[in-house]
Protein backbone atom coordinates (compact mmCIF):
# COMPACT_ATOMS: atom_id res chain seq x y z
CA UNK A 1 0.00 0.00 0.00
CA UNK A 2 1.72 3.22 -1.19
CA UNK A 3 2.16 5.53 1.86
CA UNK A 4 4.38 8.18 2.83
CA UNK A 5 5.18 9.85 6.67
CA UNK A 6 6.04 13.22 7.36
CA UNK A 7 6.99 15.34 10.06
CA UNK A 8 3.79 17.34 12.05
CA UNK A 9 5.18 20.76 12.50
CA UNK A 10 3.51 23.99 14.26
CA UNK A 11 0.98 24.11 11.70
CA UNK A 12 -0.13 20.64 12.56
CA UNK A 13 0.29 17.55 9.97
CA UNK A 14 0.81 19.65 6.57
CA UNK A 15 1.14 17.87 3.37
CA UNK A 16 1.99 19.85 -0.15
CA UNK A 17 -0.40 18.65 -3.14
CA UNK A 18 -1.35 20.34 -6.39
CA UNK A 19 -5.34 21.42 -7.40
CA UNK A 20 -5.84 20.87 -10.96
CA UNK A 21 -9.14 21.83 -13.44
CA UNK A 22 -10.97 18.50 -13.40
CA UNK A 23 -10.82 15.88 -16.24
CA UNK A 24 -14.23 17.00 -17.51
CA UNK A 25 -13.72 20.67 -17.08
CA UNK A 26 -10.20 20.26 -18.79
CA UNK A 27 -11.71 18.60 -22.04
CA UNK A 28 -14.35 21.34 -21.83
CA UNK A 29 -11.79 24.21 -21.81
CA UNK A 30 -10.25 21.98 -24.60
CA UNK A 31 -13.23 22.01 -26.84
CA UNK A 32 -13.45 25.67 -26.63
CA UNK A 33 -10.37 26.21 -27.18
CA UNK A 34 -10.02 28.03 -24.05
CA UNK A 35 -6.07 27.60 -22.45
CA UNK A 36 -6.26 25.47 -19.18
CA UNK A 37 -4.61 27.31 -16.72
CA UNK A 38 -1.61 25.69 -14.92
CA UNK A 39 -2.14 23.86 -11.64
CA UNK A 40 -1.60 25.20 -8.59
CA UNK A 41 0.72 24.20 -5.44
CA UNK A 42 -0.84 23.96 -2.40
CA UNK A 43 0.05 23.58 1.67
CA UNK A 44 -2.87 21.51 2.80
CA UNK A 45 -3.73 20.46 6.80
CA UNK A 46 -5.22 16.93 7.26
CA UNK A 47 -8.15 18.08 9.39
CA UNK A 48 -10.27 15.36 10.92
CA UNK A 49 -13.03 17.87 12.08
CA UNK A 50 -13.52 18.85 8.99
CA UNK A 51 -16.47 16.93 6.97
CA UNK A 52 -15.52 18.28 3.69
CA UNK A 53 -12.49 19.50 2.10
CA UNK A 54 -11.98 23.29 1.20
CA UNK A 55 -9.17 25.60 -0.50
CA UNK A 56 -9.08 29.08 -0.38
CA UNK A 57 -10.97 31.20 -2.94
CA UNK A 58 -7.59 32.65 -4.06
CA UNK A 59 -6.63 29.09 -5.73
CA UNK A 60 -9.80 28.67 -7.17
CA UNK A 61 -9.51 31.47 -9.06
CA UNK A 62 -6.49 30.70 -10.31
CA UNK A 63 -7.91 27.81 -12.20
CA UNK A 64 -10.69 29.73 -13.10
CA UNK A 65 -13.48 27.71 -12.03
CA UNK A 66 -16.89 28.18 -11.59
CA UNK A 67 -18.97 26.91 -8.84
CA UNK A 68 -20.69 23.22 -10.21
CA UNK A 69 -22.84 22.56 -6.89
CA UNK A 70 -23.52 23.50 -3.24
CA UNK A 71 -23.26 22.26 0.62
CA UNK A 72 -24.83 23.50 3.76
CA UNK A 73 -22.64 23.56 6.70
CA UNK A 74 -21.82 24.90 10.41
CA UNK A 75 -18.83 26.02 12.41
CA UNK A 76 -18.40 27.52 15.39
CA UNK A 77 -18.66 31.17 13.67
CA UNK A 78 -21.92 30.09 12.15
CA UNK A 79 -23.62 30.25 15.53
CA UNK A 80 -27.29 28.54 15.11
CA UNK A 81 -27.55 28.92 11.23
CA UNK A 82 -26.55 27.03 8.64
CA UNK A 83 -24.50 28.32 5.85
CA UNK A 84 -25.06 27.53 2.44
CA UNK A 85 -22.17 27.87 -0.06
CA UNK A 86 -20.44 26.99 -3.26
CA UNK A 87 -18.41 23.72 -4.47
CA UNK A 88 -16.07 23.38 -6.72
CA UNK A 89 -14.88 20.19 -8.70
CA UNK A 90 -10.68 19.61 -8.91
CA UNK A 91 -8.23 17.20 -9.47
CA UNK A 92 -5.97 16.71 -6.39
CA UNK A 93 -2.73 15.13 -5.82
CA UNK A 94 -0.94 14.40 -2.73
CA UNK A 95 2.78 13.67 -2.66
CA UNK A 96 5.77 13.63 -0.39
CA UNK A 97 7.97 14.07 -3.36
CA UNK A 98 7.43 14.18 -6.84
CA UNK A 99 9.13 10.93 -7.22
CA UNK A 100 6.60 9.17 -4.83
CA UNK A 101 3.46 7.43 -6.41
CA UNK A 102 1.18 10.23 -5.25
CA UNK A 103 -2.79 9.91 -3.48
CA UNK A 104 -4.85 11.46 -6.84
CA UNK A 105 -8.08 12.37 -5.87
CA UNK A 106 -10.21 13.31 -9.31
CA UNK A 107 -13.14 15.47 -9.03
CA UNK A 108 -12.98 16.23 -5.57
CA UNK A 109 -15.54 18.58 -4.19
CA UNK A 110 -14.39 21.62 -2.42
CA UNK A 111 -15.96 24.51 -0.83
CA UNK A 112 -14.05 27.94 -0.92
CA UNK A 113 -13.06 28.98 2.33
CA UNK A 114 -11.22 31.83 3.96
CA UNK A 115 -8.91 32.21 6.94
CA UNK A 116 -6.57 29.56 5.82
CA UNK A 117 -3.51 31.81 4.33
CA UNK A 118 -3.17 33.31 7.43
CA UNK A 119 -2.43 30.07 9.02
CA UNK A 120 0.26 29.60 6.50
CA UNK A 121 -1.45 26.75 4.74
CA UNK A 122 -4.21 27.22 1.27
CA UNK A 123 -6.97 24.22 1.82
CA UNK A 124 -8.25 21.73 4.36
CA UNK A 125 -7.99 18.18 3.76
CA UNK A 126 -11.54 16.61 5.01
CA UNK A 127 -12.72 13.39 6.00
CA UNK A 128 -14.08 12.91 2.68
CA UNK A 129 -10.49 12.77 1.10
CA UNK A 130 -9.48 10.66 4.53
CA UNK A 131 -12.08 7.93 3.54
CA UNK A 132 -9.89 6.95 1.29
CA UNK A 133 -6.47 6.66 2.98
CA UNK A 134 -5.51 5.16 6.65
CA UNK A 135 -4.14 8.23 8.85
CA UNK A 136 -1.53 7.39 12.00
CA UNK A 137 -0.93 10.10 13.66
CA UNK A 138 2.17 9.61 16.40
CA UNK A 139 2.59 12.48 18.01
CA UNK A 140 4.94 11.02 20.80
CA UNK A 141 7.40 10.78 17.50
CA UNK A 142 6.17 14.05 15.84
CA UNK A 143 5.17 12.03 12.89
CA UNK A 144 1.66 11.48 10.77
CA UNK A 145 1.34 9.19 7.86
CA UNK A 146 -0.89 8.19 4.92
CA UNK A 147 -1.43 5.34 3.04
CA UNK A 148 -4.00 5.15 0.38
CA UNK B 1 -12.75 35.29 -8.64
CA UNK B 2 -15.30 33.69 -5.79
CA UNK B 3 -17.88 36.83 -5.22
CA UNK B 4 -17.24 38.19 -1.26
CA UNK B 5 -19.39 36.69 1.18
CA UNK B 6 -23.21 38.01 1.18
CA UNK B 7 -22.96 37.67 -2.25
CA UNK B 8 -25.44 36.18 -4.80
CA UNK B 9 -25.14 32.55 -5.69
CA UNK B 10 -24.18 31.69 -8.87
CA UNK B 11 -26.45 28.24 -8.65
CA UNK B 12 -29.06 30.42 -7.41
CA UNK B 13 -31.13 29.67 -10.67
CA UNK B 14 -30.14 25.81 -10.90
CA UNK B 15 -30.76 25.78 -6.62
CA UNK B 16 -34.63 27.19 -7.28
CA UNK B 17 -35.35 24.18 -10.03
CA UNK B 18 -34.32 21.90 -7.52
CA UNK B 19 -36.51 23.27 -4.76
CA UNK B 20 -39.21 23.27 -6.96
CA UNK B 21 -38.70 20.13 -8.37
CA UNK B 22 -38.05 18.15 -4.99
CA UNK B 23 -41.29 16.27 -4.44
CA UNK B 24 -40.65 14.37 -7.47
CA UNK B 25 -36.75 14.49 -7.30
CA UNK B 26 -37.51 12.21 -4.49
CA UNK B 27 -38.62 9.19 -6.37
CA UNK B 28 -34.42 9.48 -7.15
CA UNK B 29 -33.50 9.77 -3.72
CA UNK B 30 -29.51 8.90 -3.36
CA UNK B 31 -28.77 9.85 -7.30
CA UNK B 32 -27.12 12.79 -8.55
CA UNK B 33 -29.43 15.06 -10.44
CA UNK B 34 -27.74 16.95 -13.08
CA UNK B 35 -29.39 20.56 -13.37
CA UNK B 36 -29.15 23.47 -16.02
CA UNK B 37 -31.25 26.73 -15.29
CA UNK B 38 -34.64 25.61 -15.31
CA UNK B 39 -33.91 21.82 -16.58
CA UNK B 40 -33.88 18.89 -14.84
CA UNK B 41 -31.06 16.93 -16.96
CA UNK B 42 -30.74 13.62 -16.04
CA UNK B 43 -30.25 11.20 -13.14
CA UNK B 44 -26.54 9.69 -12.17
CA UNK B 45 -25.56 6.95 -9.75
CA UNK B 46 -22.10 8.41 -9.15
CA UNK B 47 -21.07 12.11 -8.99
CA UNK B 48 -18.68 11.70 -11.19
CA UNK B 49 -20.77 10.30 -13.77
CA UNK B 50 -23.00 13.57 -13.47
CA UNK B 51 -20.21 15.95 -13.18
CA UNK B 52 -18.63 14.67 -16.96
CA UNK B 53 -22.14 14.12 -18.08
CA UNK B 54 -22.92 18.17 -17.25
CA UNK B 55 -19.52 19.22 -18.75
CA UNK B 56 -19.95 17.07 -21.68
CA UNK B 57 -23.32 18.72 -22.35
CA UNK B 58 -22.89 22.40 -21.47
CA UNK B 59 -19.26 22.78 -21.30
CA UNK B 60 -18.86 25.67 -19.47
CA UNK B 61 -22.01 27.01 -19.05
CA UNK B 62 -23.19 26.88 -14.96
CA UNK B 63 -25.05 23.32 -14.10
CA UNK B 64 -25.39 22.37 -10.36
CA UNK B 65 -24.96 18.15 -9.58
CA UNK B 66 -26.50 17.86 -6.73
CA UNK B 67 -26.97 14.57 -4.38
CA UNK B 68 -31.24 14.37 -3.87
CA UNK B 69 -31.91 14.24 -0.69
CA UNK B 70 -35.36 14.67 1.50
CA UNK B 71 -33.82 16.49 4.18
CA UNK B 72 -30.33 18.22 3.20
CA UNK B 73 -27.50 17.02 4.93
CA UNK B 74 -25.40 19.43 7.21
CA UNK B 75 -21.87 19.29 7.36
CA UNK B 76 -19.45 20.30 10.07
CA UNK B 77 -16.32 22.15 10.60
CA UNK B 78 -14.80 22.50 13.77
CA UNK B 79 -12.50 25.84 12.42
CA UNK B 80 -14.75 29.32 12.39
CA UNK B 81 -13.45 29.57 8.45
CA UNK B 82 -15.50 31.86 6.29
CA UNK B 83 -17.50 30.85 3.55
CA UNK B 84 -17.82 32.39 0.37
CA UNK B 85 -21.43 32.49 -0.84
CA UNK B 86 -23.18 32.78 2.70
CA UNK B 87 -27.13 32.49 2.14
CA UNK B 88 -28.48 32.08 5.56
Amino acid sequence: MPHFTLAIDNGGPIVNAVVHVSEGRRSALQAQQVAVPPPQNIRALVDTGAAFSSVEPRVLHDLGLTPTGTIDFVTPSTGQGVVTTDTYDVDLVIYRTPSDPPLLMPNLRVAACELFLRQGIHALLGRDVLSRCILVYNGDMGLFSLAF
Amino acid sequence: MPPSPGAKMALEKELETYKKNLPELKAHEGKFVLIQGENVVDFFSSYDDALKEGYKKFKLTPFLVKQISAVEPVFYLTRPVSAIHKTS
